[in-house]
């Protein structure tokens, strides 16, 4: 599927170079990706979030924040296309010159650099670079070093003895460019995975251990000058970029970055409506929404996110060791009010199965709530069925069972979680909730060991695929018992659905994928590991001087394609 | 039975005794409220809930009037028996969670400052009667409590205990039960009752009548409930409406750090905390309880000025 896609995606690229300018995906930028003559270019864009995410290593970070803001400042041989819409969703190629040609039995891919890509410190970008940054991903043990890139062969080597690490399966040439990778087993999803950012390109000296607060030279239109976790951050013009590629990687506007950390959200709507900053990070607090919406109409933008909430429920611990407790559960919620909690229907949508909208897979049928059954699915949800619900936790004979919800403590997740609190006492199961720090949920309600029955949580995209909700969250090997590091908090584990999402990930056409992994979304459904709540939208506030406001499915806001004079 | 006339007398002490009643027994009657007058649920969430008024129904979560549909808000104060006070973000009655959250409040305020009071007395008794070791004893043990922030203290304590329950060999506390808040905000106030107990405790073992009961041979005991403990009274008195405005007020600030009534219970403390996201458009669900705090600490300390005034003559222009 990825293959051709992507040749696709090359064909229409060549075919659309010269209609650059007057591409409405990408308006703004004139047709080479440019900015130099602009009168819009220059100026300090100044943004503003709750606190920082950690490394600057564009390798180890794993948070959307950062991988936001590195999409302007480094570069993976492949990349999203930097354009409104759909259009974002293609792939095209980033530091290669074309997207890879792959052998027949799809194990060997081989692409060429582009000539005289410098990084931000007048260094050229070499062969060489590029093998050693594809160890370096194994070596600084790479939280997706395992799942995007253990299908490079010698990768198995690599995750049992980082150290030593030389992963063969990755060739470069210096004097041609010329850059092999070979696969131990095909991977239908690997275009996909090598434009993620932990693919970045840095150069082959760069240390072998997580940079921490160190930028690392980059190729993009910027570079970090500064950061301090607890304050913030300043990026500059990379002095040495030029376009190499207009639709991978086009130039910014702005002359400078700062970020800025440390206000609440309530500050941060605030401070960005009265022109202090220009954009803010962290959701917006929902007793300001109305007011946004009422008074900040131009500056508020509402953008359709992969991402969801849904309930994971622990098929390894009672209750929820019970299917018909799991399906009550489906049965009963609310989705409709979950919509409202989260800050009305402009901003969610109810979803009854584990793909978000807009994905292949996502056309699963409904099999919960008013008017479905696992016989009789709908098409869409249509309310919730509490009657039925009572009648499946009766026969699990379940009633009575001690429930522990942990929720974030986030005020919105808080106030979802005691929704759902009240929702399993009127199922009549005896409900506390316990409320984790933000920064701590995800990892503990992972570990089995934590003995978590039923949790809120979410999950967003890395890249728009069904396998990144559905394998992700419920693949065989990402249940990985007593490990802090285990998607897979249900447990999950069915042979059958394992097979059809195997197959879907193996799968060339785009067609027989999309509905091999809608036939995984239903097995997965019909056994019910989660109860899927609601699909999220993206709110994003910017300041009234912000201009050309630029969204990507995957990167969001991009910083490189605002203006602010 | 004059201090009492002299008391009754005071027109300050009589508002505030009256508004104080008033208060409680509407707390004490919140589940009647709830049932006939709201009739609500104040602990089940009714989000997609709607009501009636005037015929016509209405949603309690309001979609906002603009142009991009972006956020709902409870509705308001309407006035009338349903949703008096409006709505909180999880479509319940403020009005009726108010009165539940004062019973949680005043019976943990109260419960707490009679054990601390009973606490207090023993340790201050002791420590003044006795003197010497003990009360060395006892006067640096509440010196160290005196020297730790009384919040910090109470926050500490209560966020090891609220986390993982209170295991004391074969009993268990659990996280959700008034006894953890009751024990702990007791005991951060300790210092601050027992200290002036000690002291007059101190002065009154060296008292004639002391002196002249021990002479006769009369037991420890015997002296301290015959001889000091009545000397005692107006002072314990005195000291007690002041300490139940504090643990009052000490309840709320843990409650709205979560680390004092423990959901699905209401206190006036988590209440604020549910309007605190709701601070700017609809501010009534952190006023109304924020009010109550107000008033029922204003007249326990008007209350307790008062009784001072009376008991003791000395002080009868402090107020």
């Amino acid at each position: 599927m990825s293959v051709l896609r992507a040749v696709a995606a090359g064909v229409l690229l060549s075919w659309t170079a010269g209609a650059w300018a007057a591409d409405p995906a990408s308006a703004a930028y004139d047709a080479t990706g440019e900015t130099r003559g602009s009168p819009h270019r220059g100026g300090t864009l100044r943004l503003t979030a709750d606190g920082s995410a950690g490394t600057l290593d564009p390798q180890i970070n794993y948070n959307t924040q950062y991988m936001q803001l590195f999409s302007c400042v480094y570069d993976q041989l492949v990349t999203y296309r930097k354009a409104r819409g759909r259009d974002g969703d293609t792939i095209v190629p980033d530091l290669v010159e074309a997207l890879p040609t792959v052998s027949p039995d799809g194990l060997t891919w081989t692409m060429r650099l582009r000539p005289n890509v410098l990084f931000s410190d007048g260094r050229t970008l070499r062969a060489q670079d590029v093998v050693a940054s594809f160890r370096r991903i194994f070596k600084v043990g790479s939280p997706t070093a395992k799942t995007y890139y253990g299908a490079i062969a010698g990768a198995d080597a690599c995750l049992d003895h980082p150290g030593t690490c030389t992963l063969p399966g990755v060739e470069g040439d210096d004097a041609t460019g010329a850059i092999t990778i070979r696969l131990s087993r095909p991977d239908g999803e690997f275009l996909q995975k090598l434009s993620f950012p932990h693919a970045t390109i840095l150069p082959a000296d760069t240390p072998t251990h997580d940079l921490g607060n160190t930028p690392a030279p980059t190729t993009g239109p910027y570079r970090i000058v500064s950061y301090d976790p607890n304050a913030g951050m300043m990026l500059d013009r990379n002095p040495h970029f030029h376009v190499f590629s207009a639709h991978a990687q086009p130039d910014g506007f702005v002359d400078a970055i700062d970020y800025r950390f440390g206000l609440s959200d309530e500050a941060q709507v605030s401070a960005v409506e009265r022109g202090v900053f220009d954009w803010m990070l962290d959701p917006k607090p929902a007793d300001r929404l109305g007011e946004l919406g009422a008074e900040h109409t131009a500056q508020t933008h509402i953008e359709r996110l992969f991402g969801m909430y849904y309930l994971s429920m622990n098929m390894h611990e009672k209750p929820f060791t019970s299917a018909l407790v799991r399906q009550a559960v489906n049965d009963a919620v609310d989705r409709h009010v979950m919509t409202i909690l989260a800050g009305g229907g402009a901003i969610a949508d109810p979803l009854c199965q584990m793909v978000p909208a807009g994905l292949p897979g996502s056309d699963a049928p409904c099999f919960y709530g008013r008017d479905a059954s696992l016989e009789h699915p709908r098409a869409a949800w249509a309310g919730p069925d509490m009657a039925r619900a009572r009648g499946l936790i009766a026969r699990s004979g379940e009633a009575g069972a001690h429930i522990t919800l942990v929720v974030s403590n986030r005020a919105s997740e808080l106030n979802m979680g005691v929704y759902i609190r009240n929702l399993l006492q009127s199922l009549g199961f005896v409900v506390d909730v316990r409320p984790v720090s933000e920064a701590l949920v995800l990892s503990y309600t992972q570990n089995s060991g934590n003995h978590i029955q039923i949790s809120l949580a979410r999950w967003f995209a890395d890249y728009p695929s069904a396998s990144n909700f559905l394998d992700d969250l419920f693949g065989c090997e990402n249940f990985v018992p007593n490990s802090d590091a285990s998607v897979n908090s249900s447990g999950f584990c069915d042979a059958h659905a394992q097979d059809l999402m195997t197959r879907a990930s193996l799968e060339h056409d785009p067609a027989r994928s999309a509905a091999l992994w809608a036939d995984a979304n239903a097995a997965i459904m019909r056994a019910a590991p989660a109860a899927p709540l609601i699909q999220m939208h993206l709110v994003d506030l910017v300041s009234a001087r912000l201009g050309n406001y630029f969204y990507t499915d995957l990167y969001h806001m991009l910083f490189s394609g605002v203006w602010v004079q | 039975m004059s201090a009492w006339r002299a008391l009754v007398r005071r027109l300050d002490a009589r508002i505030a005794a009256s508004v104080l009643a008033v208060m409680v027994v509407a707390c004490l009657a919140a589940p009647l409220y709830a049932a006939c007058v709201a009739r609500t649920d104040p602990f089940m969430s009714n989000i997609g809930g709607s009501f009636s008024e005037h015929g016509v129904t209405r949603d309690i979560m309001q979609p906002d009037d603009n142009p991009l549909h972006l956020g709902l808000t409870p509705i308001g104060p309407q006035w009338h028996a349903q949703y008096l006070l409006g709505a909180d973000g999880q479509g319940r009655d403020v009005a009726t969670r108010v009165l539940y959250g004062g019973r949680s409040s005043l019976l943990i305020a109260a419960a707490s400052a009679a054990l601390c009071m009973l606490g207090a007395s023993i340790l201050g008794i002791c420590a003044g009667y006795f003197g010497g070791w003990t009360d060395t004893l006892i006067s640096r043990l509440l010196d160290i409590f005196w020297a730790v922030p009384v919040y910090l203290f109470a926050i500490s304590i209560s966020i090891v205990t609220i986390s993982h329950a209170l295991r004391i060999g074969p009993f268990s506390i659990a996280a959700d039960n008034l006894l953890l808040p009751i024990g702990i905000i007791a005991t951060v106030y300790l210092p601050y009752a027992a200290r002036p107990i000690r002291a007059r405790a101190r002065s009154i073992a060296r008292t004639d009548y002391v002196l002249a009961a021990r002479g006769y041979g009369a037991s420890h005991s015997r002296v301290i409930l015959r001889e000091v403990l009545p000397n005692l009274w107006d002072l314990i008195v005195t000291l007690a409406p002041l300490v139940i405005a504090l643990t009052l007020l000490a309840e709320s600030a843990l409650s709205f750090l979560s680390l004092g009534v423990q959901a699905p219970a209401a206190s006036w403390g988590t209440i604020i905390l549910d309007g605190e996201g709701l601070l700017y458009r609809r501010p009534a669900i952190a006023i109304a309880p924020g009010i109550a705090i107000v008033t029922v600490v204003l007249c326990l300390n008007v209350l307790g000025d008062a009784l001072r005034a009376v008991l003791d003559p000395k002080a009868g222009g402090r107020v």
